[in-house]
Parts: C-alpha cells; structure tokens; sequence
C-alpha cells in the first residue's frame, strides 16, 4: 500500500470524527476566521457604509499618526492600562490574603460569597450605578456624600470636568476588587503546601515575613495570569467608557475601542475604523509577548 | 532557601497532628475588620441601589440616605418590570440557545481532540488555538458588515451565532485537558459493551463532565449577560433588544423616576443571581481547579 492510499483509507476510517468537528469549525470559520481577515484587508483601504471598499494602501494608517484623538487616545489607555495592572496586581490579592489568614473555614467560605457577589449583577448596571454615583450635584452619591461631611469645596462634577474625568474613571469600582481575581489568587494560595507554611512559621517568621518571602513569590503564576487576562480586557473593552463618558467631556476619556467604533458607526469610516482594530491587535499582540517575556524566568516552586 | 532545609524538621517535629494553617501572629480580630470594610465597601453602591428601588421620588430628595415609609415597592418594580420584561425575555432565549449551541460543539469537538488520532489533528487544533490570540476588537467592524450582508441584524441569530463561535478556541482546550483526564478503562468497557464512538461521548464522557460543564455554561452565559456593544449595533427594533441594551437606553427614558430605574437595574440581576445560587459551589471549584487558568 503505498502512502497516499494509506491516508486515503485513515481518512476513510476517521470521517465521523471530522463530522464531530465540522460544527466547531464552520463556526469559527465563518464567525472569527473571516471577520478578522476582512479586517487586517480592509485596514488597507476606504471602506464606507455602503460596504464599497477602494485599495488605499496605507493612507489609514498614516492618518491616524496625526489624529489628535487617536493620539490622546492612546496616551488615556496607556494610563488607564497602568492603573488596572496596579489595581489587579494588588487589591484582590490583599482581599484574598485576608481571608486566606481567617481562623475560622465558615469566615473563609462567607467573606468570598459576599466579595464575589456582585459577579451576579450585569456589568451594564455596575457601570450605570457608578455614573450615579459619580453624577452632579445634589443626586450624585459621592457628592452627596462629602456634601454630608461637610467637604463641599471638594465637590465636583465628576465625569463632566475634562480636568478630573479621567481620574473619576478610574476610581469607578473601588476597592477594585475584581471576584476573578481574587478567586484566582486564593486558589493559588490553597495550593501552597502546608509544609511550606509550617516551616515558615517554626522559622519563626511573622506574617508579613510569610506574605513577602513565600506566598508572594509563590503567587507568581497568578500574577503572570491576570497581567496578561488584565491587559488583553482593558485594551479592548471599551463598552464601560461608551457607558460613563462616552469618551468625554470632548475626548479627556476617550480610549482606541471606543474611537474605532465612533470613527465607524458615526462617521462611516469604516476602513479607518479597521485600521485602529489593526493597531490595537498589534498592540495586544507585543504586550503580550513582552509580558512573557519578562516574566518567564522567575517561575517558582518550592 | 532555609524554609526548604527546615521542612522536613518541621513535620518531624509537629507533635500535632498537622493541621497546617493554626496559630497567626496578625489578630483575628484585625484581619476580620479589614474584611468586613471591604465588603461594605464592594457592597455598598448595590445595598444603595436596593434601598433607593423602594423610594418615590419625593422620598428620594428628603430620605436620601436612609430608607422611607411608606415604601414604594410595588408601584416601582411593577414599573420596572413591564419595562424591561421583554429584555430579559430577550436575553433568556437568547442565553438558552447560546450555552447550547456553545456546549453542543465545543464539547463534541475536545472530545474528538481528546480522544482519537486522525490526520490533520495537529494541524486542526493548533488552527484553532490561534483564535486565542486573536481579540474580538479586531473583528468588530467587518463582523457587523458581514452579519449585514447575511441579512442578519434584528434577528436573535445575529447574537446567538458569533456568540456560539465567541469562546471556541478557550472551552475547547479546557475540556480537552478534562476528557484526557478521564480514565480509558471506562471507554474500553463501553466498548465491550457495543457502544460506538459517539455513544461513548454522550454515554462516558458527559455525564462525567457536568461540572466542568456548569462553570463553563455560567461563564457563557454571564458574558452573553454582560455584552453591550455587539447587541447595540446589530439590533435596531427595540422588540429583540437584550437586557443590557434595554437598560442603556432605560436611563434615557425616565427622567426622575429613580426607584424604578434602580428596581429594573436590581430585576436585570435576578436571573444571573440565581444561576449562581445554583452553580456557585460548582462554579468556585471549577475556578479553584483551574478552569479559568488557561
């Protein structure tokens, strides 16, 4: 029998398998596959709402070298990027370090039932509840609030002062901490061996000793996990910003997403549109490698 | 390092019987005040949001803190619901169909992955892990175009089909690593038994695979809840809207109608509250096992 005939009767012999995969493939052919081709083609040319698509080379990209919004845009990512790293890094890590410390395993079990509730509530509705709560006096809850403690002059018009929006945007959700996260983190926790932890503590080493030499090294896969997840969601999620500011007051909040989808639904541009969908690829695609990069040494066990 | 050296000593010297985690040098007491600031503060904007759903208007501006009375409950979430009862109707169906459809393919497709070698499996799977890398952001505009010329939008197809295709590359590589796992001795003796290969799918590896199931239906379905941006472009006719969109324009409608706005807010959060009431433990496992670490 000679090679081809060989596969030939394998593929005969294995032709349901294939069926059992037709499904997933047809989807993802049609529903990923195509779309993400027709983008990287498209960002080469002017495309408008008519679906009319005329080869300009890289003129888009070009243009958007010397679009201010686009530029400022990505100046607010890259902020807004930075903090949420911060904020991952380090808010639900405490939170799971703090019940991870609990005597009692009943504590344990409640306080991560109520800090991952409000993983139930839609995320369109934390961020409508956050812009009342940011909103303009006398309704606005932070206002409200600082009203009652007598901090008038520190009242402000939150998401509606090009000054402070930014900075409002990111203290929407404090204390930041993220249900995902934190079960990540104290998944990560269990699993440090209770060996360690014993010849840690007949070292006589204090809890924070512990928390700097061994859970914190020891929670590097975690870290390196949610760098990642977290940098891949902020750069293209940009429903949450359409939502608060809608890239405003003028552009002091816009972000690349949020632009992209502007440039196409708004001005009809939607060659444009593909070219910033291009870059912000480009861009995930680099931070993402960079990050492996940088942190693929260090991996720990003990 | 030292904590290495010392470990074997430490479970030699351990007179109890070693239950690791006991005597702590940080207080109970401190650790629980922390926590408990920090569930006040997560919670808070959703305990306003509930006290402010059973408010008039009037009440709201005079009692905003603290609750009033007479409470306005029934008149707000009545309000409410007849407002957003289609949404979420919306969203249910199109939730249903998608968990679905996603659970049908991705489970069939790891399975074949897991299980069985053909030609072509290495050049197939890897074509298929590459969408991991690839953002959904990118495919945004030319995915609208598209589903257009397909004469898609204002169908629930436009969400249900790119939904089904959304997490592919992701579920498929967690329930394969699960389906390897599974012992093939329970496979062989299905075979004895006169089970053919896809019998062994449904009769084998299923039924063994429920939790991994649930976490990864509760993940779907909480991004179908969560999505904005794709059912805003594809659905003009108010009628097919889902709960998020709704809730978008909800806002807009009603202008000092706060109780209502805050009670359809809290009704848009039920469905998910009791998926989760169901699942959690399922689901809190499921994370903890590692069916969120890629």
């Amino acid at each position: 029998m000679n090679p081809t005939q060989n596969l030939w009767s394998e593929l005969r012999k294995s032709w349901h398998l294939y069926l059992f995969l037709a499904p997933t493939f047809a989807f993802i052919l049609i529903f990923r596959y195509y779309p993400a081709g027709s983008a990287v083609f498209h960002a080469f040319t002017r495309w408008n709402g008519a679906g009319i698509a005329t080869w300009v080379g890289l003129e888009n990209f070009q243009t958007l070298l010397t679009d201010f919004i686009f530029v400022a845009s990505l100046k607010n990512i890259g902020i807004i990027l930075a903090a949420a790293l911060v904020k991952v890094l380090i808010f639900p890590m405490l939170a799971a370090e703090f019940i991870f410390n609990l005597r009692s395993e009943r504590g344990q079990y409640w306080y991560r039932f109520l800090l991952i509730l409000p993983i139930v509530v839609p995320g369109i509705v934390v961020t409508l509840v956050w812009r009342f709560i940011m909103g303009p006096r006398p309704l606005g809850v932070l206002n409200a609030l600082l009203e009652l403690l007598g901090l008038t002059e520190w009242q402000h018009a939150w998401l509606a002062d090009p000054k402070i929006a930014l900075i409002s945007v990111l203290l929407v959700g404090f204390p930041w901490i993220d249900a995902i996260a934190m079960l990540i983190y104290y998944a990560g926790l269990q699993n440090i061996s209770g060996d360690v932890l014993d010849a840690s503590r007949i070292d006589g080493a204090s809890i924070w000793e512990r928390v700097m030499r061994v859970d914190l090294p020891l929670l590097f896969g975690q870290f390196k996990l949610l760098i990642i997840i977290t940098t891949i969601f902020t750069l293209q999620n940009f429903g949450g910003m359409l939502v608060l500011t809608n890239g405003g007051p003028g552009y002091a909040t816009m972000v690349p997403g949020l632009w992209m989808y502007q440039r196409a639904f708004l001005a009809d541009r939607f060659g444009y549109a593909s070219a910033i969908g291009v870059v912000l690829l480009v861009a995930m695609l680099a931070l993402t490698w960079i990050n492996n990069k940088l942190l693929k040494e260090a991996d720990v066990t003990y | 390092m030292s904590t290495i050296s010392t470990s074997e000593t430490a479970t030699a010297l351990s007179l109890r019987p070693s239950r690791t985690r006991q005597p702590r040098h940080v207080s109970n007491f401190v650790v629980s005040v922390v926590l408990v600031l920090l569930v006040v503060l997560t919670l808070y904007p959703f305990v306003f949001m509930i006290i402010t759903s059973t408010k008039s208007y009037s009440q709201f501006l005079h009692s905003y803190w603290i609750p009033a009375w007479p409470p306005h409950i029934v008149e707000n979430y009545v309000a409410a619901w007849n407002q957003i009862r289609g949404y979420l109707i919306n969203t249910i169906y199109v939730g249903v169909l998608t968990v679905v459809g996603f659970l049908f393919t991705t489970t069939l497709a790891a399975f074949v992955f897991a299980r069985f070698r053909f030609p072509g499996k290495e050049l197939l799977f890897g074509s298929l892990m590459i969408l991991m890398m690839i953002p959904q952001i990118l495919q945004l505009i030319p995915a609208f175009m598209w589903v257009r010329k397909l004469q898609l939008l204002n169908t629930y197809w436009v969400l249900i089909l790119p939904y089904i295709a959304g997490g592919q590359a992701y579920a498929v590589f967690i329930l394969r690593t699960f389906f390897r796992s599974l012992p093939q001795g329970l496979f062989d003796a299905a075979r004895i038994d006169g089970a053919r290969d896809f019998q062994t799918y449904y009769m084998v590896a299923l039924p063994l695979s429920k939790g991994i199931l649930a976490t990864l239906a509760i993940l779907r379905v909480q991004q179908v809840w969560n999505d904005l941006i794709w059912p805003l472009i594809t659905l003009a006719d108010d009628s097919k809207r889902t709960i998020t969109v709704g809730l978008y324009y909800f806002q807009g409608e009603t202008q000092t109608q706060y109780g209502a706005m805050f009670a359809g807010y809290l009704i848009a959060s039920v469905p998910l509250f009791l998926l989760f009431l169901v699942g959690m433990k399922q689901f809190m496992a499921g994370v903890t096992s590692g069916a969120i670490k890629a």
